[in-house]
């Protein structure tokens, strides 16, 4: 072998293991790629230390629109309370396909265009919204690799 | 152990046609181009410094990006259409793949927070191109090549190393195989059927038609929640099984169709999967469906010439 395939077959290595482990988080995989390479052995000795919230804008009954802590949010839903204010996502899709981020200026238009949906919305708030939630929550809890989730699901 | 890395050798290094990778690159240029041409309108609302954004975890660490005005954001947006086309087309491939490079990772660290996932994976694709012969044959590059050598035998050209084409392969394995694993975390949710009729259903990306009347059939729920999950979990496995491939792509295709008629999930995501199927086909087979495909164009080519000359 040459010198050239060598080398290219440590580098293959790595990328290999790399991608590899960033597959046991969620994302696809994909969120925990361009962490950087020391992060899991520093994750290993010390455990967690991402110490951020996911933060999404919602709007309240009154039609006030607020940016609202997910994580938080979701702990409050978990523990059985019904807030008179429902994380509404879906303004941030649109029909074409894109999501599109609200302008803060334009908040009082977009309130006002939203506002009948997400009363109408906070009529019927299940289970099944909260479903929604905690799909959004996961998507960018980093926190635990599935592994761990899946070793506390099955042990507890 | 002489036999095994001779096996490890063929398998990454091996020189092997790059008609898949031409096609890739050609389909991975047009995706972006789609993408931000649809963008084009809101760049304002989405790229410039009117804009709202909610920052992604990741980035909360780094200092906040530059942001322009809303002019310059659709200048940004209109230098990215330009050099996704350049790459597509293959003129000056690699420049114009680092200069996409640069664009894109700028465009979609604004709106990560939002973004689907699956522009992760056209992210890793588009760097690991810089690695590959991407331009060497079926670009601009190649044709500007062959005229400037006339002489020189082509089918030098026509060839490159795999290892680049097997690394996005394993890379679009790998998101299969983590997808499949985080939904071993519902799975009984998925056997029963219930967690494709929440997802059918939930109004933040679900409601469809096609959706809503698949959660309507309790009796389909089960057996479609069921291959879903299995078929997600044998996918990776299939996709890097040469027998077992074709299958694979048929399968993973069809998957796909599913969840984008099901699903309000942006168009990009079907795309870029199916972008990825293109490198698991063998390029071989790339290459004996254009030189079959061949006689039509150069018979399109005579025929067209043939009334030209009949005209003159």
């Amino acid at each position: 072998m040459k010198l050239r395939h060598w080398i290219l077959s440590l580098l293959i290595c790595f990328y290999l293991g790399y991608t590899f482990q960033a597959s046991f988080f969620p994302g696809m995989g994909l969120n925990r790629f361009w962490v950087w390479p020391w992060t899991p052995w520093r994750l290993l000795a010390k455990g967690t230390n991402h110490n951020h919230s996911m933060t999404a804008l919602g709007t309240t009954r009154s039609g006030k629109t607020v940016v609202v802590d997910l994580e938080s949010m979701f702990e409050f839903l978990n523990a059985g309370h019904r807030p008179g204010l429902l994380l509404y996502l879906e303004p941030l899709y649109t029909p074409y396909g894109a999501n599109i981020p609200i302008k803060d200026r334009f908040s009082e238009g977009v309130v006002q265009k939203y506002n009948q949906k997400v009363r109408d919305e906070n009529e019927k708030l299940t289970a099944l919204d909260v479903y929604g939630l905690s799909w959004s929550k996961n998507r960018y809890d980093r926190k635990e690799s599935v592994v761990t989730r899946l070793f506390h699901r099955w042990t507890s | 152990m002489k036999k095994w890395w001779k096996g490890w050798n063929e398998y990454w290094f091996a020189l092997r046609p790059l008609h898949g990778l031409a096609l890739f690159r050609i389909y991975l240029g047009l995706i972006f181009f789609l993408y931000y041409w649809f963008r084009l309108p809101y760049a304002a609302e989405m790229f410039s410094n009117e804009a709202f954004y909610v920052v992604h975890p990741f980035f909360e660490k780094f200092p906040p990006l530059p942001l322009f005005s809303p002019r310059m954001a659709q200048l940004i947006i209109l230098g990215c259409l330009f050099s996704s086309l350049c790459f597509a087309a293959g003129i000056f491939t690699r420049f114009f793949n680092v200069i996409l490079l640069c664009f894109v990772s700028y465009l979609s660290a604004l709106e990560s927070a939002l973004a689907p996932q699956c522009h992760n994976l056209i992210f890793i694709s588009l760097f690991l191109l810089l690695f590959a012969p991407a331009g060497r044959f079926g670009s601009l590059d190649y044709w500007l090549w062959r005229r400037r050598h006339p002489d020189q035998d082509p089918k030098l050209r026509k060839v490159g190393p795999i290892w680049i084409q097997r690394l996005i392969v394993i890379q679009l394995a790998m998101v299969y195989f983590s997808n499949s694993f985080f939904k071993l975390y519902f799975a009984e949710d998925w056997f029963t059927g219930e967690n494709l009729r929440r997802i059918f259903l939930a109004n933040t990306f679900g409601q469809k038609p096609l959706g809503l009347w698949i959660a309507d059939q309790s009796w389909l729920l089960p057996y479609l929640g069921t291959g879903f999950f299995l078929f997600q979990i044998m996918l990776p496995i299939l996709l890097l099984t040469p027998q077992y491939r074709t299958f694979a792509v048929a399968g993973g295709t069809l998957l796909h169709l599913l969840i984008h008629f099901c699903m309000r999930l942006t168009s990009i995501f079907f795309f870029t999967m199916t972008a990825h199927y293109v490198l698991v086909i063998p390029p071989e087979r790339w290459e004996k469906l254009l030189y079959r495909l061949r006689p039509f164009f150069s018979r399109v080519r005579v025929g067209a010439g043939e009334e030209l000359r009949a005209e003159a």
